[in-house]
């Protein structure tokens, strides 16, 4: 069951690439979804943008899905 | 699975760009600045940096030839050790002199350079602010350096802004670094705007001027000049491989301890010294570029020019002319396509697939230089008419 934060961060993802049926928030972001690197870039912007973070890109070198994602983002907002 | 299993993916990519495999061209003979052999044929060079048209330049290949003789083929050593002559200190001194600063350090490449000014820069506990569209060597460079690494907007000041509030107190150490001239799409820093965040929030900032040296500013000092935001910009990098037409890399400032950046940067002290030939071909451009404004005059009038007739042909460039000239194309096969036709025509460009372009799409990169003669401009025109026109891509 995805949380709120989750679901969030999906719709977000959702405005840089299209998300397959399947998608869930432990869905690889590289491997299964080949996302670029910039895209990656434009997402953690767009979410610093909503949650008024910012985020360290050293904080997401383990971070490969939107579960890690919101890990991330329950910190920095916390 | 091997150690390098993973080189598979790598020959299936490259395969996929066919038998012309831009990133495998040859120029087997080079004629003039901006004309070369390549396959056999002559080819109009319009993918070069050679903004100036300076790699043949008689004075430059003098020099070149007799610091060859006098001091020899290398230096052998570090700048740290044996590497240091006289003439690399004299171009230090040159630079410094030319933006009215009063310390410059000259590095190995315009890599190096960035790379050894940040890592000179940023320590445990400070912060980095990127440019999102900025330069590989800019990330490696960040990426290098204990710093906390964020990114901002693409020449947008309200989202530096908003990140530099973010940091709250840590914004007075915070560097923020941008280009003058972006590489890919020729676009402009708002560095006027960009400058009063910085120091609203008591931030310094870093400009990469490698494409935009010799090429605007009244004086050819790039955009930092252009913007007239020289006495807030922190510290100018730069390349000699471009507008010079050499190797090596500079980093300037108005700060006096840029002269102690040697003994914080690795990338400065672990590589060897470029060779006095090098050294002498960047003064004598460097002089070039100080006092033959008509070279600067011509690469506008020729960027001007091609940006014009490219325009009324319907090609998808940037919005204002720029030296740096992007030609968008739809799909990756049509850039691919269009690479290979006009290499067939006789004109070589640069090609940007997904996701080295910016905006993640497809493009040609053009780069217009003052030595292209107005023969060669006709030519790259029709090039491009007839091969965009072939693919559908006129609008």
């Amino acid at each position: 069951m995805d949380s709120p934060l989750e679901l969030e961060l999906r719709e977000l993802l959702a405005g840089i690439t299209p998300l397959p049926p399947d998608f869930s928030s432990d869905t690889d972001l590289l491997d299964a979804l080949a996302l670029e690197s910039t895209q990656i870039m434009e997402f953690v912007m767009e979410v610093e943008d909503r949650f008024d973070i910012i985020i360290d890109q050293r904080q997401l070198a383990e971070v490969r899905n939107v579960a890690q994602m919101a890990v991330v983002v329950g910190k920095a907002v916390a | 699975m091997s150690l390098l299993a993973k080189f598979a993916a790598v020959e299936e990519a490259r395969r996929g760009l066919g038998e012309a495999d831009p990133t495998r061209t040859v120029i087997e003979r080079l004629e003039s600045p901006t004309l070369g052999i390549i396959n056999g044929a002559h080819t109009i060079l319009a993918g070069t940096n050679n903004y100036l048209g300076m790699t043949f330049d008689a004075e430059a290949v003098e020099a070149g030839r007799q610091a060859l003789a006098q001091a020899g083929t290398g230096t052998t050593g570090s700048r740290m050790a044996n590497g240091t002559y006289a003439a690399h200190v004299a171009l230090e001194a040159e630079l410094a002199e030319f933006y009215g600063y009063p310390a410059a350090v000259v590095f190995s490449t315009g890599y190096a350079a960035n790379l050894g000014a940040l890592a000179a820069l940023l320590g445990s506990g400070d912060a980095v602010l990127l440019d999102a569209d900025a330069h590989a060597s800019l990330f490696d460079g960040c990426r290098l350096c204990p710093a906390d690494l964020y990114t901002f907007r693409h020449n947008d000041p309200v989202s530096l802004d908003k990140r530099l509030s973010r940091l709250g107190a840590r914004a007075r150490n915070a560097l923020v670094v941008v280009e003058g001239l972006y590489g890919v799409l020729g676009d402009r820093a708002p560095l006027a705007d960009i400058a009063a965040v910085k120091d609203r929030h008591g931030a310094c900032l870093l400009v990469d001027e490698a494409h935009s040296l010799g090429v605007v500013g009244a004086e050819g000092r790039g955009m930092v000049e252009e913007a007239g935001v020289m006495d807030q910009v922190d510290f100018v990098v730069g390349t000699f491989s471009k507008s010079l037409g050499t190797m090596g890399g500079f980093c300037v400032s108005r700060h006096q301890e840029v002269a102690l950046f040697p003994y914080a940067s690795r990338p400065y002290m672990f590589t060897a010294s470029p060779s006095p030939a090098t050294i002498a071909c960047t003064r004598a451009a460097l002089r070039a570029l100080r006092t033959r404004p008509e070279l600067k005059e011509r690469l506008w009038r020729n960027a001007n020019r091609l940006h014009r007739e490219l325009s009324l042909l319907g090609v998808d460039l940037g919005d204002a002319p720029s030296p740096v000239m992007p030609v968008r194309l739809r799909k990756r096969e049509d850039a691919v396509a269009a690479w290979n036709g006009l290499l067939a025509e006789g004109v070589y460009v640069n090609l940007f697939l997904p996701p080295a372009a910016p905006g993640g799409g497809s493009l040609l990169r053009m780069s217009v230089s003052a030595a292209h003669t107005d023969d060669q401009l006709d030519r790259i025109v029709a090039a491009l008419a007839k091969v965009m026109k072939a693919l559908g891509a006129l609008g």
